[in-house]
């Protein structure tokens, strides 16, 4: 199934053509063009692309490329010079039974070990392959490859970063040599030298290989089994306690952790109950309250380590273990580089130390009772007494308060905080522990440039200067009570934390430190070196009128040749107290009308509005059904029994008489334009009260049109109705139909008659009629027919006959002589009526049961209304009292 | 197209008001007012006609998806064709286009309005019922007056009751409604100056 | 000329009054029916019914069309609230021209919801071409269509009564507004919330249409107040022998 996609998300199969799975949508083609693979994840190891930018450098200004061509050749004399004097230094350092175990790790797992590993361990590197992929990394910052040739000939393919300062730039086995053999010897004495400098004597050697393990590195095993031998008169009932080594744990850890069991004191450890790596911890306490050598707590420095998934208070608990505080080495280890462990283990062995469990909380403190005991807390205190905390804990934990392990100098847990425990093992850090913190160290004489850059940094504080240092408290109380600069070294990334080696440097009044040269240029790149002042006097005294008086010279790092920029300055404290504000809302009484009025607003919002009209009325079926029933029996006998009870009404209104009069005073045979412009539902009311009028007329010449669509209709019934009914005869009739468009087409049509309606070609104004009769049953329409026609119908008559309902709207029109009559209704048709000299109409015929049904509504609406007001008010009652 | 349809309702709409008040400056005002509104009257004509076709879609389609009460869409259409085909064939003055106004159109319509007068009854007798305020007993009181007032009783008038009745029509309810007419003239003013300058277009959507 | 001396004042008035409205909010009273109106807009989404606007009979080329062109300034805001619903609202006119700008509002209301696939042309329609032709037709409507409330906007007479009946019948909401004096009166009596006079004008302004509705509501005051003076100094005149 080529042709089928397999969505790399969700695993199911997509056709070849579907840009997104159609399960998970997730795209399954990359993307076009420049971006073809941009959304592709950044898999782990995966190299950053290269990115040349050498072609930059012509464009560099001149004082620059001057400038990066100085350092460019003295960083290769550098270089040059500190190979020829590690090559000088450890050629015949090497011991025959170390390296030989070496050897034969070199040689066996050289695919396994890495080759930053190699380094240190002494294994003989990897011939280095050309343009490695790592040097790539470095480029993407520092520009063209072949600006930074150097660096790439020393740096190591997949180097840690964090190990990048333990790499060392000449072969290694040398340096490991030396390492060994001087921790050979210490162990051999079992005393610490004092006479050498605690950075020198580096690895405590093992002397036989302890038992085979595939993941244990000969080197190291032979460290563990040399550290075992030396508690193994000791320690030899101990050794039940570890004998099941988790199964997590590595073949080579579980050898170590069963080689320092085996130097346990106390054979009721509940190794059941602890984590190996804690069992590890007892076996080294253990180990050290039994006056082991302090080599052996180096070689089980490892697995004292907490591990990455081990809490933090445990893993810096361990830490203390490792590195108690009141074994400070030379102040000179401070100053070079390692007083971040100075500043901040302490404290995190301190903050730690409150999430302890009671039993757990002494622990640590022991460990740091000869630390700082001005300003350290009661249980750091060097004078607590042992015996009191080790009543409380169990008598393998009591073997804490050795007096050996606290010596154990703590700065070099920060220098290896990245590096694995196991590594750590591997580290010269055993080393320390053979250097009692009470006996200063004295500062070596020389130098040693065939070191490591980790052990070039211990190596660079031994200046001539330190001893002078050394009297002062290690640990202050301000540094010890810092509690952010144990997060700021945890979280510091590693190249700072080799930055940062300068800082105490820098902090004292101490001179440059005289191995500054000894960190290699490539830690530096050459950009950045390109940039630094190249007249470092210039730079002095210009930094000499800054406003810090601190005139330290930085030596190292990115800020050399600078004075004075980092400065640590005491008077930076506050000197006066802090102005108090008061937390309290300074807001006027305006502001505070406003924000209540806000508020306000705000909860009206959120209130909701009763709508009290929004109650329902239900519907009455009985008494539709009774109107109806009323109504329509009352109507229909008055109807069918032709009653004439009501008299018809007299008196003649105004515009009934106006009415009256413009009929009579059409002349005969006159042309009359009458306007049907009502709805066939009252076509019975508008017949009767037209009928009349037009019975009044003689022989006019009648021209009808209508405004609404079925008005041409209603004036053939009309015309074949009450006009074919009345005794006139001799009707001209023209029914012009629909005139549509509403006003505008009345307005149109008023401008010019003829031109709208062909039929009546040859008039061209209203004012050609006699007369203008408009029929209608809305005061729209009536109002329509008068205000168009005003300009143009002249002093023609005009008429209108309306229904009931339209008539007030009308009268003003009457009243302001806009028209000259108005007959409304049934009622203005009756009027008219009477006044026709008695001809007989329909309006007679309706009157009864107009007049009838008229009473009834008024009765029906009066007691009708009065019962539904009191329904109405029972109900309100009623609800009133359901809602108390 | 909304900025085309627009510019065009309001050029039209300025041309006819200009030929109102302006004709007697720009005589050429009431020619093009003339020829707008013959124009809007044969457009209104055909939207007659539209409208007409619209109505016989509705139910039409009623029809087709037999929607309850489709039986009475089917006649609607049945009698509106018909009537549509007779009333051009046979013209409005024929003798069968009279039956069918005086047989059906007028009879219909009677009927609504007698539905309508038992409507405004049972309305007028549940006001009270629904909303007991002052207005309501007003409204109710005048209703009573101006039916009374627009009879004759079968024995004896009332002196006055007519007069009083008429003053009542013509000058209350008439300054009444003339205020409330008022009003709605300011609104339908502002309405359709809305309209005019594009504020408010109704025509070709937003 | 006076007529265009108050034509170009009120344009006056409405350019100046549109541009202050748009920076200072607008203080409406509040008018029961509008409210009602607001609440049964969203009471229609969530019961799955329909509203049936109602634009009347009023032709646009009379004095009418004001009304309806509000009607259609309120069917274009409601189109474009329930235009997603189950059951979109439908619009009848009496008036040809009007049933076709009907369409069209409904339509823009649809457009501008962003839904102008579900617009159906049918749901504007021509129920009849008379008063009482329209109400039978509007009265249907109501009745069939699973309808929850009718909204009345525009020109109506007395044949208001008549859908007021069918929504008593189907106890469904009923909200009415006239231009015409017979159809305000009918729909007083038959409604629980009727808006008389011009309140049927601020329907946009209630249903925030836009500035122009709320400044054609100033306008109006304006105007008004304009109207009061002129007649009571006209009525002082008269009294005084003046005029």
């Amino acid at each position: 199934m080529s042709d089928v996609i397999k969505c790399p998300v969700c695993g199911e199969s997509n056709l070849p053509d579907q840009e997104f799975c159609r399960y998970c949508q997730s795209r399954l083609q990359p993307l076009t063009g420049t971006l073809k693979g941009a959304d592709a994840a950044i898999k782990p190891g995966q190299v950053p692309t290269k990115k040349n930018t050498a072609e930059l450098e012509p464009i560099l200004p001149q004082w620059l490329r001057d400038a990066r061509d100085s350092a460019r050749k003295s960083a290769e004399n550098d270089a040059a010079q500190a190979g020829r004097q590690s090559q000088e230094s450890f050629s015949a350092s090497s011991t025959p039974d170390l390296l030989a175990g070496l050897q034969s790790q070199a040689g066996n797992e050289e695919e396994e070990t890495p080759d930053w590993l190699a380094n240190i361990t002494g294994a003989a590197p990897k011939p280095k392959k050309p343009q490695a992929d790592s040097p790539e990394v470095r480029w993407v910052e520092l520009g063209g490859a072949k600006d930074f040739a150097q660096e790439e000939s020393d740096a190591e393919p997949f180097t840690p970063s964090w190990l990048e300062g333990l790499a060392p730039t000449e072969p290694q086995s040398d340096e490991l040599t030396d390492w060994f053999q001087q921790t050979d010897n210490s162990q051999k004495s079992g005393q610490p030298e004092p006479q050498k400098p605690p950075f020198d004597t580096s690895f405590s050697a093992p002397v036989e290989p302890a038992a085979e393990s595939g993941d244990t590195p000969d080197w190291l095993k032979k460290m563990a089994a040399e550290s075992a031998q030396s508690n193994e008169a000791l320690f030899d009932d101990s050794s039940k306690t570890f004998d099941a080594p988790s199964t997590d744990t590595p073949d080579w850890l579980r050898q170590m952790a069963a080689e320092a069991g085996e130097q346990t004191n106390d054979p009721n450890v509940p190794a059941s109950d602890a984590s190996d790596w804690f069992q590890q911890i007892a076996a080294d306490d253990g180990s050290k309250n039994n006056n082991a050598p302090v080599i052996s707590a180096g070689t089980f420095d490892a697995p004292s380590t907490p591990s990455s998934d081990a809490p933090d208070w445990l893993r810096s608990m361990g830490d203390f273990q490792d590195h108690p505080q009141g074994a400070v080495p030379a102040p000179g280890a401070e100053a070079a580089g390692f007083s971040e462990a100075g500043f901040g283990e302490p404290e995190a062995a301190a903050s730690s130390a409150e999430n302890l469990p009671e039993w757990m909380k002494d622990f640590p403190s022991i460990d740091n009772e000869q630390s700082a005991p001005g300003a350290s807390p009661s249980w750091l205190k060097g004078d607590a007494p042992a015996s009191s905390a080790g009543a409380e804990l169990p008598s393998w934990l009591s073997g804490t308060q050795a007096p050996e392990q606290q010596q154990a100098p703590a700065q070099d847990e920060a220098a290896f905080g990245d590096i694995p425990g196991w590594l750590k093992a591997a580290a010269p850090q055993s080393s320390v522990y053979e250097t009692p913190s009470a006996e200063p160290t004295p500062a070596p004489a020389t130098l040693s440039f065939d070191s490591p850059d980790w052990l070039n940094a211990f190596k660079s504080i031994d200046t001539p200067d330190a001893p002078d240092e050394v009297s002062p408290p290690a640990f202050t109380p301000d540094s010890q009570t810092s509690e952010n600069m144990d997060a700021l070294f945890a979280d510091m990334p590693d190249w700072l934390s080799n930055a940062t080696d300068t800082s105490p440097s820098t902090s004292s009044t101490l001179p440059p430190a005289a191995n500054a040269e000894e960190i290699t240029p490539g830690e530096l790149p050459s950009w950045v070196q390109a940039m630094r002042p190249v007249d470092t006097g210039s730079s002095a005294r210009s930094s000499s009128t800054s406003l810090s008086s601190d005139q330290t010279l930085e030596s190292r790092g990115a800020l050399a040749g600078l004075q004075g920029v980092l400065p640590s300055v005491p008077g930076f404290a506050p000197t006066s107290k802090p102005k108090a504000y008061s937390i309290r809302l300074q807001a006027s009484e305006e502001q505070q009308a406003h924000a209540a009025l806000l508020e306000q607003i705000l909860a009206a919002e959120t209130e909701p509005v009763p709508i009290a009209s929004f109650s329902a009325l239900t519907t009455s079926r009985g008494l539709r059904w009774f109107l109806v029933a009323a109504v329509f029996a009352v109507l229909m006998a008055v109807l069918f029994m032709g009653t004439q009870i009501f008299p018809m009404p007299v008196g003649v209104p105004p515009e009934i008489n106006g009415a009256l009069q413009v009929s009579q005073s059409i002349p005969e045979g006159a042309s009359v334009l009458v306007a049907f412009d009502y709805e066939p539902a009252r076509a019975g009311e508008m017949e009767a009260a037209a009928a009349p009028l037009f019975n009044l007329l003689r022989q006019p010449n009648l021209t009808f049109i209508s405004t609404n669509e079925i008005g041409s209709i209603l004036a053939e019934r009309f015309i074949s109705g009450p006009l074919a009914d009345s005794d006139k005869s001799g009707f001209q009739v023209l029914n012009l139909g629909y005139l549509p468009g509403g006003q505008m087409g009345i307005r149109a049509f008023a401008q010019n008659p003829g031109l709208t309606s062909p039929q009546l070609a040859g008039i061209t104004s209203l004012s050609q009629f006699m007369a203008l009769i408009i029929i209608t049953d809305s005061p729209d329409s009536a109002r329509m027919w008068i205000e168009q026609t005003s300009f143009t119908r002249g002093a023609i008559p005009m008429v209108v006959i309306s229904s009931a309902q339209a008539a007030p709207m009308i009268q003003p029109y009457y009243d302001s002589q806009q028209i000259s009559g108005l007959v409304s209704g049934l009622y203005g048709g009756a009027v008219f009526e009477q006044s026709n000299g008695g001809i007989p109409g329909i309006t007679r015929t309706y009157w009864d049961a107009y007049s009838l049904g008229m009473l009834l509504a008024m009765v029906l609406i009066t007691g009708g209304g009065l019962w539904n007001l009191v329904l109405g008010l029972r109900n309100r009652t009623s609800m009133a009292g359901g809602t108390k | 197209m909304r900025v085309f349809t627009a510019v065009i309702a309001i050029a039209a709409g300025i041309l006819i008001l200009g030929g109102y008040f302006l004709q007697n400056i720009f005589p050429a005002l009431a020619d093009v007012q003339t020829l707008l509104l013959n124009w809007a009257i044969i457009m209104a004509g055909a939207a007659t006609l539209v409208g007409i076709f619209n109505l016989i879609s509705v139910h039409t389609d009623k029809v087709r998806r037999r929607e309850q009460g489709s039986i009475y869409s089917a006649l609607l259409v049945i009698c509106l064709v018909a009537a549509l085909l007779f009333g051009m064939i046979l013209r409005p003055d024929h003798s069968a286009m009279k039956v069918v106004m005086s047989g059906i159109i007028i009879p219909v319509e009677a009927a609504l309005m007698g539905i309508l007068t038992i409507s405004l009854l049972y309305a007028a007798i549940r006001l009270l019922r629904r909303r007991a305020d002052v207005m309501s007993f007003i409204f109710l009181i005048t209703a009573v007056l101006i039916i009374f007032s627009s009879v004759t009783l079968p024995f004896a008038n009332i002196p006055g009751l007519n007069t009083f009745g008429r003053w009542m029509t013509q000058i209350l309810a008439l300054g009444g409604a003339r205020g409330i007419l008022i009003g709605v003239a300011l609104g339908t003013l502002t309405t359709g100056l809305r309209v005019l300058f594009g504020a408010d277009r109704p025509y070709g959507g937003n | 000329m006076i007529e265009l001396i108050i034509i170009a004042l009120s344009l006056f008035l409405l350019f100046i009054i549109t541009l202050w409205k748009r920076r200072s909010p607008a203080n409406l009273r509040e008018i029961s029916a509008f409210t009602r109106l607001y609440r049964t807009l969203g009471l229609s989404m969530e019961d799955g019914t329909r509203l049936h606007i109602s634009l009347g009979r009023g032709s646009l080329l009379d004095a009418h069309g004001g009304s309806a062109l509000a009607g259609l300034a309120m069917l274009r805001h409601i189109a474009e609230r329930t235009s997603v619903s189950d059951q979109p609202s439908v619009a009848s006119a009496g008036d040809p021209a009007l049933g076709l700008l009907a369409q069209d509002t409904l339509q823009a209301g649809y457009q501008a919801a962003g839904v102008e696939e579900l617009y159906v042309p049918t749901a504007g329609r021509v129920t009849g071409l008379s008063p009482f032709g329209f109400a039978a037709g509007a009265m249907h409507i109501a009745q069939n269509e699973n309808v929850s409330a009718n909204i009345m906007v525009g020109h109506f007479g007395s044949e208001a009564a008549l859908l007021a009946e069918a929504s008593d019948r189907e106890s469904v909401i009923m909200i009415g507004a006239s231009d015409d004096l017979i159809g305000q009166a009918v729909l007083f009596a038959n409604t629980q919330d009727a808006l008389i006079g011009e309140e049927l004008f601020a329907a946009g302004a209630y249903l925030g249409a836009g500035v122009s509705h709320i400044a054609s509501l100033t306008v109006q005051d304006i105007l008004r107040w304009l109207v009061i003076l002129t007649l009571l100094g006209g009525a002082v005149a008269k009294f005084f022998g003046q005029i």
